[in-house]
């Protein structure tokens, strides 16, 4: 099971954070603050995965943001690596082509894809096609009345 | 009006990149962040210092927090508040005051308000929080709604916020969801309920026939989700659960067979998670249950059997298959393919790859040691490699792979990186592992492997540094103790111990835990030390005894051993007594100054205990009665001391003396102390009573002094309290700093040294002969033991002498040590030409200096077999030149590309690293352009080379490329 994951960008600045596991705020900012550390102190070529404490860590890097997880020791790590990647894929699907600041100021529609993704730690919904129906089901409902009506009918949602 | 404006303002820039880069406008989602929001995110992200940040956010947090508690706030500006609060949130600002409002919003009416609601309440609170009292309500009354996306985000929240005590309110509402119509919210309700299984399992005893349902759900997604509970359950109780096995089989059969959804595959493999998930389970019914390992072998034959692809994911899977092939019941031809698939990954060139390589060969090593054989010389690299991570899980697997002929040169590993490692938490692993090992291989019947025991157990201990996790020290003493106690030889056992604790005693930087166990051993066999003159032994324990770096309990160690140690005689009478009233008392706690009391008294008093504890304590019995101390008690009472009264009695007696004030003083100082006391051993006890006696003359004055005294103790408890504390704090920087020091250290070992080379590849070779010897193949033995045998002996004795100096060359064990069977990574040859130059340097008369065996004559004699080595290295290569490994000089095994791929076209190969550093380098405020699209253009140049790669049909949809995944690709060509 995922115990949190962390968005951060190459100069250490938090830009996603998810816990599945309940911490206090002080805790979350002092592990934050380790692990943005440790993995930018990591050099390209390095192995992705790293133990910390009694958690695994996997971090990889795309272009200028850093996506790590916390797993549990008897995880597969590269499967969590897989799982970041579908992320990326999702929200540069969602997003068009996806850059740090689309994540800085919709961060908000990054939670929600998140969460269609991972609930409570655990994969929910492995198929690109169906995350991205939920998702568009709920923006659609956001838009102010016009038109919405025949799009929800589209998607099967009413 | 304002509002609208703002709007379009904002969606503006996106609308123009939208038609420059021809994405389709109708993918993009329209931002619900307004200009306000913007300003902030613009302000925050351009500051210059942390300073300056924190003066920007705190002004924002007071205008927002007198803005929430405004009235009439419109749900839109509700949206655009509750997002600034979030963002402060996350670069760490207290928000607390948003809780409520958050609260608030996520019941308020419409599906927008709502989502931005529970998005602020999941990430704002946790399980544990007050409020989410109040948000339990909302939730119930939208898993009561006809709405699907109500239903989907009540579930969401319930996965993310309910604790064990709300469950059972919502337990039935989200039972209902089960068998709801559409797919997304069963799937969400299975999520739940797994939730719930891990929180509450109690709660879900009547579920079985409800689970079976959506295990066999027809949408794969629902299905998918409850392998999720299944995992756990059988997780708990494999046995109970040995029925679902056939229909995950079954369930996995469909998989294999790709007769689910095309939508469900990922990167052409079909629905990698839950194959994953199968293979976990199974491992684990498998590893219980002979039928359900049966069942299971075609399966994982055709798994390993299909795996051309070279994708991360399909690695992944591989890697799941090994690990269950190691955890259900053997079979013979899937663990050699096992072995084999394991040998991929280990002569992968991605670090990724190599990690899961060793991690399977850890798995599987614990099958057959004889599996590691193939891979020697990768181990040992990836031993020497800079990455840390994967020397910390080669490491494990040499813990795993020890035995009895090697567990020394495993252990020496162990401590050499114990003392260069600087991570706390890997220490104590290290601390446990060594200890462990250490303590597997029997001792007895072995006086040089006990001494070994000592030796490394000792040197442990001195490098870990204060990272011992508890109960190590325990265990040790433990061990010693038991060693001691041996019927053959322990007494020249004993001496070695004791003469090692006295000369580690002198040595400066001793370890807290180094210290216990040394005070214990002195104290124990203190018979041993009779000869010592006891300035010897005194003075370093009083030096240890008034260092205020130890703490209070090591003070309490060092005065049992005193006393044990004037027991039998080694510290003698006076100057002992003389010693310890030279201590000052003023720095120690109560209990430490008690017990120092007692032992002055005691010593004082003269009177002899036997001390034969350890020696034949099968013999050993207590006298309750203490009859020994019969003298003692009468000579005192002659002497004027009053008799001993309980001290019930004694607090009877002053309740009736003293006023009400004092008595509650009194009467508590008193139980303390002497309840304290009272289970110590038998002596202390009787020392303590004794005092007023055998001090001169103060029996009639018996309560007024020691109310006196104990007065006085009250008062230092208090200061002894600040003190403490203190100190606390001190030893709990020193744990804590290495973390940080971490960093700085840990890039040292990258640069190769170019020139040494040569010497570096006989090193390793003969490293690896250490490391591996004693892991015999069973099954090939028989066969290269009859071609090589006399050249095996040979090569293994002398190699033996060279590479440690642990190892002991008995000749019968020789014959056992084949060579390893397969020679593919060019090893065997190697030492055939090795050996042959040793056998000439023995020829020349070289073999005593050689045999000396001291660190720097092996080193040169490596040399000469080096240069010996180049010369042969024609003859070498064709030796080799079948192999698909080819030894070059520079070091390692290098695979050739078509090894891995099998055949298969190679795809292009995209360099990945270079790609980054341009976007990165602009400054922060041309980040900040809104205008500015998509860090991850340049990937989506590379769109082209990967049109080959195998894909997800669906990944080419959109019209702006897969920009991302190029770079993944090419992370997967590095093979």
């Amino acid at each position: 099971m995922m115990q949190f994951m962390l968005l951060f960008s190459r100069q250490g600045k938090l830009r996603l954070q998810k816990w599945y596991e309940a911490n206090t705020d002080k805790a979350k900012k002092k592990i934050t603050r380790e692990l943005v550390t440790l993995v930018l102190s990591r050099k390209p070529k390095m192995c992705s995965f790293l133990e910390w404490k009694d958690l695994k860590i996997v971090y990889k890097r795309y272009a200028s943001l850093y996506f790590c997880c916390a797993i549990e020791p008897e995880d597969n790590e590269l499967l969590t690596l897989e799982i970041i990647h579908r992320y990326v894929e999702l929200l540069d699907k969602y997003f068009g082509s996806v850059c740090e600041l689309d994540i800085i100021f919709n961060f908000e529609k990054a939670y929600f894809m998140l969460d269609e993704l991972l609930l409570g730690g655990e994969i929910q919904e492995t198929s690109k096609k169906n995350v991205l129906k939920a998702i568009a089901a709920q923006d659609l409902l956001q838009e102010e009345t016009e038109e919405p009506r025949g799009f929800l009918e589209e998607f099967g949602f009413i | 009006m304002s509002d609208i404006v703002e709007k379009t303002l904002a969606s503006l820039p996106r609308f123009l990149s939208d038609g420059l880069l021809g994405t389709k406008s109708q993918q993009t989602p329209k931002s619900t962040s307004t200009r306000a929001f913007q300003n902030f995110m613009r302000l925050v992200n351009g500051v210059k210092s942390r300073h300056e940040e924190e003066q920007i956010v705190r002004r924002e947090i007071s205008v927002l927090k007198q803005k929430l508690s405004q009235p009439d706030i419109t749900p839109a500006q509700m949206c655009d508040y509750l997002c600034r609060v979030l963002y402060c949130d996350m670069i760490g600002y207290d928000v607390t005051f948003s809780f409520i409002h958050a609260v608030k919003f996520a019941q308020k009416g419409t599906a927008l308000e709502k989502r931005i609601g529970y998005l602020a309440c999941s990430l704002l609170l946790n399980e544990n929080h007050e409020l989410i009292l109040l948000l339990v309500n909302t939730i119930q009354k939208d898993l009561k709604s006809s709405n699907l996306l109500d239903n989907c985000m009540a579930l969401t929240a319930v996965c993310q916020l309910l604790n064990t005590e709300m469950i059972p309110m919502v337990l039935p509402l989200v039972e209902e969801k089960l068998t709801h119509p559409r797919e997304l919210v069963r799937m969400k309700a299975v999520m739940c309920l797994h939730k719930f299984l891990l929180k509450a399992p109690s709660l879900m005893h009547n579920m079985e026939g409800k689970l079976h349902k959506s295990l066999c759900d027809k949408d794969p997604g629902v299905m998918s989700v409850s392998v999720h509970l299944y995992y756990q359950l059988i997780k708990e109780n494999p046995e109970q659960y040995e029925s679902v096995g056939e229909s995950l089989i079954h369930i996995f059969n469909q998989i294999i067979n790709r007769r689910l959804p095309a939508t469900f595959e990922y990167h052409s493999i079909p629905l990698p998670w839950l194959q994953i998930e199968l293979l976990q389970c199974l491992a684990l019914l498998g590893s219980k249950s002979q039928r359900i390992s049966e069942l299971f072998y075609p399966l994982l034959r055709d798994v390993l059997a299909r795996t051309n692809i070279k994708d991360n994911i399909a690695f992944a899977i591989i890697y799941e298959s090994i690990h269950s092939i190691t955890m259900i019941q053997p079979n013979k031809e899937l663990l050699e393919e096992a072995s084999r698939h394991v040998g991929r990954f280990l002569r992968s060139t991605s670090r990724h790859l190599q990690y899961i390589g060793i991690k399977a060969l850890t798995a599987l090593v614990k099958r057959g040691a004889e599996y590691v054989l193939d891979y020697q010389m990768t181990v040992v690299e990836c031993l020497d490699c800079s990455d840390k991570s994967t020397q910390r899980k080669t490491l494990e697997l040499l813990s795993c792979m020890a035995n009895d002929a090697n567990v020394a040169v495993v252990c020496d590993k162990l401590l050499e990186h114990l003392s260069k490692s600087s991570d706390p938490y890997w220490k104590s692993d290290l601390v446990v592992q060594v200890a462990d090992l250490a303590d597997r291989y029997p001792l007895l019947f072995s006086t040089s492997r006990r001494e070994w025991y000592v030796d490394t157990i000792f040197d442990l201990l001195m490098r870990s540094r204060g990272c011992s996790p508890t109960g190590v020290v325990d265990k040790i003493i433990k061990v010693i103790g038991s060693e001691c106690q041996g019927e053959d030889n322990c007494e020249e056992f004993c001496h070695y111990v004791t003469a090692k604790c006295l000369e580690t005693l002198h040595q400066t930087d001793l370890t807290p835990d180094l210290l216990h166990i040394i005070i214990w051993v002195l104290g124990e066999y203190a018979n041993f030390l009779n000869h010592l003159p006891q300035d010897k032994l005194l003075k370093p324990l009083l030096g240890y005894f008034v260092n205020s770096e130890f703490t209070e309990e090591v003070r309490v160690w060092i005065l049992s051993a005193m006393r044990k140690l004037f027991c039998a005689g080694v510290l003698e009478r006076d100057e002992l007594v003389s010693c310890l009233n030279g201590i000052g008392t003023k720095e120690l706690q109560t209990y430490t100054r008690h017990r120092l009391k007692e032992l002055i008294h005691f010593v004082r008093s003269g009177i002899r205990l036997d001390n034969r504890t350890r020696l034949n304590n099968s013999s050993l019995q207590f006298d309750g009665t203490l009859s020994f101390l019969d003298d003692f008690v009468s000579e005192a009472l002659e002497g004027g001391a009053s008799p001993y009264k309980s001290s019930q009695l004694r607090y009877m007696e002053l309740n009736s003396l003293h006023k009400s004030q004092e008595r509650d003083v009194l009467s508590g100082v008193e139980l303390k102390t002497y309840s304290q006391v009272s289970d110590r051993s038998s002596a202390s006890t009787h020392g303590s009573a004794g005092r007023p006696g055998s001090s001169e003359g103060g029996g009639h004055t018996q309560n007024a002094k020691a109310s006196g005294l104990d007065m006085t103790g009250v008062k230092r408890v208090w200061s002894k309290h600040g003190v403490a504390t203190k100190e606390e704090h001190v030893s709990q920087h020193k744990l804590l700093s290495p973390v940080s020091r971490q960093l700085t250290g840990e890039n040292d070992d990258d640069a190769a040294n170019k020139d040494g080379q040569d010497e570096e590849q006989t090193r390793k070779h003969n490293l690896a002969s250490a490391l591996f010897q004693g892991i015999t193949n069973q099954q090939n033995q028989k066969s290269e033991q009859m071609e090589n045998k006399t050249e095996h002996a040979e090569h293994q004795n002398i190699l033996r002498v060279s590479g440690t100096t642990y190892s002991k060359p008995i000749i019968s064990t020789i014959e056992a040590d084949p060579l390893p069977r397969a020679d593919t990574g060019g090893w065997r040859e190697l030492h055939k030409i090795s050996n042959q130059n040793l056998a000439k340097a023995l020829a020349a008369n070289e073999s005593f200096a050689f045999l000396e065996n001291t660190s720097s004559e092996a080193v040169s004699t490596n040399e000469v077999t080096v240069q010996q080595l180049t010369e042969d290295r024609v003859l070498f290569k064709q030796n080799l030149s079948t192999e698909e490994c080819i030894p070059n000089k520079n070091d390692s095994v290098k695979v050739l590309p078509n090894d891995l791929l099998g055949g298969q076209s190679p795809v292009a190969i995209v360099k990945d690293d270079d790609q980054h550093s341009d976007p990165d380098q602009r400054t922060s405020s041309q980040k900040l352009d809104p205008n500015e699209r998509s860090m991850y253009d340049n990937y989506m140049e590379e769109d082209s080379h990967t049109s080959d790669v195998p894909t997800n049909p669906d990944s080419h949809e959109s019209l702006g490329g897969t920009s991302l995944y190029d770079e993944f690709y090419s992370n997967g060509e590095n093979l």
